[in-house]
Order: C-alpha cells, then structure tokens, then sequence
C-alpha cells in the first residue's frame, strides 16, 4: 500500500492509542476557539476507555481513516431511540469526528461520512443529528456542505464559577 | 425553593395531579414548534398523555425538576429541567439542562417565563450545576430573544442530515429531544 492512500476501516481497540493525539488536538481546538469547553483533568484516560467500550456496543460504528498505515481520523455514530412519542423511533447520531490537522480539507471528513452513512442506512436510520460548535465555522461549513441544516441553537447559561 | 407567590400565579413544583394540564400544554407546545417549522416531529396519538405520564412518572427522580405556574386553579406554563454529568468528558462537572419551557400564550409578557427559569436556575445551582444549556429553535426568533435576555449565548448547533435513498418518516420529521420554547 503506498503511504498517501487513504482507506477506512472499522476500529479496533488497539487503534486507541493512535488516536488518542488526534481527539487531544480536537478537543484542543474546541477549547481554543471557545474556552466554555474545558477538558477534564483525567478525559484522555476517559476518551480511551468511552472509545475501547464502545467498540462492543452493536449501537455505535467507529470508522477509522488510514494514510498508509497511519490513522489520521475517526467518526463515531451511534442508533439511539428518538423522544418517546416521537417520530421517527430511531434516528442516527454522529457523536464524535477528528481528524488530524495535517489531514483535513482532503476529503477525509467526507469519506469517513460517507462509510458512516451507510453503516446508518443497514441500520433502517432516515436521518442523523449531530451537534457543531458555535464558534466553529468552519466545522458548521463542513456538516452544510454535507447537507445538514439546523435545527436548534443550542444556547448556554453560566451560573457560576 | 418550592413557592414562589406572584400577583397573578404562582411557581410550584409540579404534582401528579397536573398530569392531564401537563399533557395539554406539550401538546400545544409541539403544535407551536410545527407551525415554526415543519421539519418538528409530528407527534404520535396520545403523545401529550403518554409525555405527561413520562414527566409524573420522573418526579421523584432526583436528576429531573418540574416546576408548574399555577393562575387560580389553572395550570398556565411549566418548565422541566434535568442535570446532566458530563464529568467524563469535560471538566465543570454538572449542567442543568432544560428540557421544555412553555407558558399558554394568553399568559405571556407578565414574567411567567422568567418565573418558571428562576425556579429552576435556583434548583440547578442547589444541585451544583455550573451552568445551564438548552435548545431553541433556529427558527424561533422570539425564544431565541427571551433566552439570550436571561443571559442565554450560542454554545452549539443542533444539525439534522436526511440520508438519501432512505423513506422518511411519514411526517417527514424527527427529532431528538424536547425543545424549550417562547414562554
């Protein structure tokens, strides 16, 4: 396999360790752009094992994008039950994407949807929801230039320190 | 606190004896929200009566909060909040998160909204909640006016793809969670 050929496959566990840089510069990013997020003192321990135990949720699909032998993102998506008395029952949820920083703007966001989506459609899920930071741009261009639209604005109230 | 009296109504925290006006106002708070948008959920038969049995059923949750506005011996407005931990992914702990907020509309513009957002601020900051988060419309204007008047800034967007070659649901709707609206 030549070093810049991407491919996507399922995570396993011992990819964890990999990925682990690329959620801490995510999550960097995030609290760089808005400091409301803030990552606990223990949360990369935390994101490995959330990540390792959601590999056996048969709810949740991790793909994984390659450059050679290399991980340079992830995209998480889980089937959950929509409000009770709503519908659709089920409805898809995009929970976690990073991508390394060196990665980006290549399509690799896209190709890890796009194996996403077809994870969602085997599962009988019309539709996904996800949530993008307010303050990320250029995040909320790469979800509409996917065709997503918004459907709430989530707002924040602090109350105290 | 428990009782808030006003001139006009007063705050309580809700009882089983307000499931039926419960079930009545999420009903009319969901008709509300479609004629916002008609990407909102179409709700199922009886949906009003199986979510108040949902919400009568949650008030001995510790993690769950509903306070009622009561005008004489009518239920106006309601607020349901719950605390989410989010310890496991971000420092700060604990957030309050509102679920629902609706006043009839014969009710507003004489602070029943703000009523009901105080009690549960109070509650959320006795819980420890460091903050509160909630979800308004993109297409509510008015909601999102009176949110950001109670101190409310933008955090996140709530985003909705539709996959294609897949049948939508027959309202052609779907969303996940309960939505705070204009009070």
């Amino acid at each position: 396999m030549r070093d810049s050929e991407l491919h996507i496959r399922s995570a396993l566990a011992a990819d964890a360790d990999g990925l682990l840089p690329i959620w801490q510069e995510t999550v960097e990013t995030m609290t760089r752009l808005d400091s409301r997020y803030r990552i606990a003192a223990n949360g990369a321990e935390r994101w490995r094992a959330s990540f390792v135990a959601g590999l056996s949720d048969p709810d949740r699909h991790t793909a994984l994008i390659l450059r050679g032998d290399k991980p340079i993102g992830y995209m998480v998506g889980t089937v959950q039950a929509n409000a009770p008395g709503l519908l659709p029952e089920m409805i898809g949820v995009i929970v976690e994407l990073s991508v390394d920083s060196h990665g980006q703007g290549g399509g690799v966001g896209t190709q890890l949807f796009a194996t996403l989506s077809d994870w969602f459609k085997t599962r009988g899920v019309s539709h996904i929801e996800l949530r993008v930071p307010s303050r990320n741009p250029i995040a909320q261009a790469f979800w509409r230039a996917l065709g997503a639209t918004s459907l709430y604005d989530q707002l924040w109230i602090k109350l105290r320190d | 606190m428990t009782e808030a009296l006003t001139d006009n109504y007063r705050i309580r925290v809700a009882a089983a004896a307000d499931e039926n006006a419960l079930g009545t106002l999420w009903a009319q708070l969901m008709n509300e929200m479609r004629q916002l948008d008609p990407h909102q959920p179409m709700p199922i038969a009886n949906a009003g009566r199986h979510y108040a049995g949902r919400v009568i059923r949650s008030l001995n949750d510790p993690h769950t909060r509903v306070f009622v506005a009561q005008h004489e011996h009518a239920v106006i407005g309601y607020a349901l909040g719950a605390l989410l931990d989010t310890s496991d992914l971000f420092a700060g702990g604990r957030e309050g998160f509102i679920v629902d907020l609706y006043v009839l509309p014969t009710a507003r513009r004489a602070g029943v909204g703000g009523a009901l957002v105080a009690a549960l601020r109070e509650w959320f900051v006795e819980q420890g909640a460091l903050q509160i988060v909630l979800n308004v419309d993109s297409a509510n204007a008015a909601g999102r006016a009176f949110w950001q008047a109670l101190g409310g800034s933008e955090y996140q967007i709530k985003m909705r793809i539709d996959l294609p070659d897949m049948p939508r649901a027959s309202d052609g709707s779907g969303v996940g969670q309960m939505e705070s609206k204009i009070p």
